[in-house]
């Protein structure tokens, strides 16, 4: 007797995926390649960005009263540094200005001037590199002051 | 006499892909949706910006112009100034053009803060954008001469919103 063998089960595969799977691949190794997610850059914000000395221009009301000046003037004695002098303290890197520029704020505060009334000015020499501003006028954020503007070169 | 059941035919186990597609999928849904691919704010990448710890990130890039600024030729003030306008691409601004005896960069700064005819107040073409602002993107090693045409020009021009753009330096760095 000739014993059958049992019917082979043919299960239906569908269509091949692999191909798909790696068409989605490629498409997703490239974005992730070619995006750039939030970069690695911010803004240091102004909305003063420049005080200029001397007369001309519209003048202001009549019941304007000027924030408090605060000079900053900045040097560079060699191209690799600078030296910042706010009031009678000179420094030569951000930590120690802002650390001098958050005493005096706490003056003035103690004095009863606001940080809002308060008006920065970086005073720099021609030859100061930018990266120097930069961190001369990120000191003087980081101290507390809103309102910070450059001077006009020396 | 009852047939004898035969084996069963061997079956090889797929593994089911379609779990993995579908994630597949929804990470590259989410990279096209976070990723900004092909969107040029005209920064020049060459530029070796400074850094800092503080900084706020800009969400209306659209009302912004970024500029360019390099140290410009020697035995001048003048610094090397570019931005990418809308319609004319990438181009310099110069601060005076002898030839035209005007200042582009002015004239651009003050055509995007005031509209069409660069004056204060109008309406339609020449209404007044008050919440316009710049994005100076300088050299990290050029010096403050280079730097203060740009803001006097856009103090000038009564732009107010001035954006230094820095590198994100986190103090654990």
């Amino acid at each position: 007797m000739k014993i059958k063998g049992a019917k082979q089960v043919h299960y239906d595969s569908g269509p091949n995926m692999t191909p798909l799977v790696d068409v989605v691949m490629v498409l997703l190794i490239f974005m992730m390649l070619v995006g750039k997610f939030g970069a690695n850059e911010h803004y240091l914000t102004s909305n003063l960005p420049i005080s200029q000395t001397g007369a001309g221009g519209t003048p202001p009301p009549a019941d304007f009263v000027p924030d408090e000046p605060l000079e900053v003037r900045v040097d560079s004695p060699t191209q690799d540094r600078f030296v910042a002098r706010a009031g009678q303290i000179q420094v030569t890197s951000g930590e120690t200005l802002t650390a001098q520029l958050t005493r005096m704020l706490n003056q003035l505060k103690a004095g009863g001037t606001p940080p809002d009334k308060v008006q920065v000015v970086i005073s720099p020499a021609k030859n100061v590199r930018y990266k120097f501003l930069i961190e001369c006028y990120e000191a003087a954020l980081r101290a507390g002051f809103t309102k910070v503007s450059f001077a006009t070169a020396r | 006499m009852a047939h004898k059941k035969g084996m069963p035919g061997a079956h090889v186990s797929h593994p089911n892909v379609t779990p993995l597609i579908d994630i597949i999928m929804c990470l590259i849904i989410f990279f096209m949706l976070v990723a900004k691919i092909g969107v040029d704010d005209g920064a020049d990448r060459t530029i070796a910006i400074p850094a800092s710890v503080l900084g706020t990130k800009i969400t209306d890039m659209g009302n912004a112009l970024v500029l360019n600024v390099r140290q410009g030729p020697a035995g001048t003030d003048e610094p090397l100034v570019t931005a990418l306008i809308p319609g004319k691409g990438t181009i310099e601004l110069r601060m005076y053009d002898p030839v035209l005896k005007r200042s582009p960069l002015l004239d651009t700064l003050r055509l995007f803060r005031f509209g069409r005819d660069m004056k204060t107040g109008g309406s339609g073409d020449n209404t007044d954008n008050t919440e316009f602002k710049i994005i100076i993107r300088g050299d990290q090693d050029m010096d403050y001469r280079y730097l203060e045409p740009l803001l006097k020009t856009a103090a000038e021009a009564n732009v107010k919103n001035v954006n230094f753009q820095t590198k994100n330096v986190t103090t654990e760095g």
